[in-house]
């Protein structure tokens, strides 16, 4: 059971670092493929059963006016289970969240076009790499650009971190380092840049006092690339 | 000697002294003990205490929390001093195929929110868990499905130290968030709801509190079992 629930968890949050760039198509076959396993159908089963069973339950308490409510259900849900595996229930709930993510991502994908939801809005345009793809947020003179990687991100060394500043024409500051994430910063007379990495996501904030789109490209490329390049000491989580 | 500073942004996770046994307990078993919790009389210890990268914690809040809510970065401390931040609702409305795909409700205050994301920082950033193995279903739960608000697995035994005795690696989490005052009812319903679900898992119950005039946060850790 542990690896049917680490594998749809796993679908689940690729399906959400997707959604968060907007990769639409990308989230809708992670759905699709996740949801051809087998025992699908008796665990969505087992989760409608226990819903059923639950709501029931607190309308019966409701109408038999039971003071202590939480009790009364909790001891007559667990009395009455019967065939319902409570394990197989909660794993449900988890199909039927990505069952109903799937619909609703099938139905963007039919439509073919994401709007917006403010009609002056530009649609963010996703922007494919080799080693990552990317979405740019653009607010002038702020611009905000998310990141999904295809692998965990990598910390750079100093003297990578510093080359990088310098061909940027920026100046570095201390690099912030946890167990699961990294911030560096960057900042210049006109600009000040926030990276933040965390695992396979990667957020690169903006503010220029003269706001530049092709100058926002180019510092965010080249942070990008440094996230992803192999020869880096890579993130040890695992 | 001086008080010592204690920021915004610190967080002391206190951990209930012992894993508590819920299947032999009545219902009023249920509430004493969530009376006791509330007042402290169930020794707690300080298990840990960290200071909050509200950098990494805005990570955790767009990809974990429920509520429509941007850049607590930006206002953790102003809400940590006791600022109650009300929220706008949106001049839109999601159109109705797609507000699933949102999943997150709108809220007048960010409490649970906050208290959702530290959650997740603390698991993942403090004990290192893996955020992939971090799901939240409590959006399903609105819809009335049986499930705890979080899923973690935990097959590298992460939490073996919060737990302290052998453990499945699934584990079912419930969260309370409160800026005001937490009381022995919520503890109690978060008790009830972890008995619905941990079968023979273990579960545990993070109570998360601001208390008003107290800078940091407080937390709460209860592990149960059948």
């Amino acid at each position: 059971m542990s690896e049917e629930i680490s594998y749809v968890m796993s679908a689940i949050n690729q399906i959400y670092d997707n959604l968060w760039i907007g990769d639409i198509k990308i989230a809708f076959e992670v759905a699709t493929q996740a949801l051809q396993q087998g025992k699908i159908e008796k665990l969505v089963e087992a989760a409608e059963m226990a819903k059923k069973l639950i709501t029931f339950l607190r309308i019966e308490a409701k109408e038999k006016e039971i003071e202590d409510k939480e009790d009364w259900v909790t001891e007559s849900f667990l009395k009455r289970l019967e065939d319902i595996s409570i394990d197989d229930a909660i794993a449900g709930v988890m199909m039927v969240h990505l069952s109903n993510l799937k619909a609703a991502l099938n139905y963007l994908v039919e439509s073919g076009k994401i709007k917006p939801l403010l009609e002056e809005e530009e649609p963010s345009q996703l922007r494919k790499e080799k080693r990552y793809k990317c979405v740019v947020i653009s607010q002038p003179p702020k611009f905000e650009v998310k990141a999904l990687l295809d692998t965990s991100f990598s910390v750079p060394n100093f003297e990578r971190l510093k080359k990088v500043a310098e061909e940027l024409g920026l100046n570095p500051t201390i690099l912030e380092k946890s167990k699961a994430a990294m911030t560096l910063r960057f900042f210049s007379g006109n600009e000040f840049v926030e990276v933040i990495a965390q695992r396979f996501i990667a957020r690169i904030i903006m503010t220029m006092r003269e706001p530049s789109e092709e100058r926002m490209n180019r510092i965010s490329s080249k942070i990008l690339e440094m996230l992803t390049e192999e020869k880096n000491g890579s993130f040890d989580r695992k | 000697m001086a008080k010592p500073v204690i920021a915004a942004s610190n967080v002391n996770v206190f951990r209930i002294g012992h894993v508590i046994s819920l299947g032999r307990l009545s219902g009023n078993s249920i509430k004493n003990i969530a009376m006791q919790i509330l007042q402290g009389q169930i020794t707690a210890s300080l298990f840990h205490s960290f200071n909050v990268n509200l950098s990494f914690l805005e990570g955790y809040n767009i990809r974990y929390t429920e509520k429509q809510v941007k850049r607590i970065d930006e206002n953790f401390l102003d809400y940590s001093q006791g600022f109650r931040l009300f929220l706008t609702a949106p001049s839109f409305t999601v159109p109705r195929r797609l507000a699933y795909l949102v999943h997150k409700f709108f809220s007048g205050d960010v409490s649970g929110d906050i208290g959702e994301a530290l959650l997740v920082y603390f698991l993942v950033e403090e004990l290192g868990l893996d955020p992939y193995h971090i799901c939240h279903l409590r959006p399903e739960k609105r819809r009335r499905y049986l499930t705890p608000d979080f899923l973690i697995l935990d097959p590298n035994n992460m939490l073996k130290e919060l737990i302290n005795e052998p453990y499945n690696p699934l584990l079912y989490a419930e969260v309370k968030s409160s800026t005001g005052t937490m009381t022995a009812e919520r503890i109690e319903k978060g008790l009830q709801q972890l008995k619905r679900v941990i079968g023979s898992k273990h579960g545990l119950l993070f109570l998360m509190e601001k208390k008003r005039g107290h800078h940091g946060y407080i937390t709460r850790v209860i592990v149960v079992k059948r």
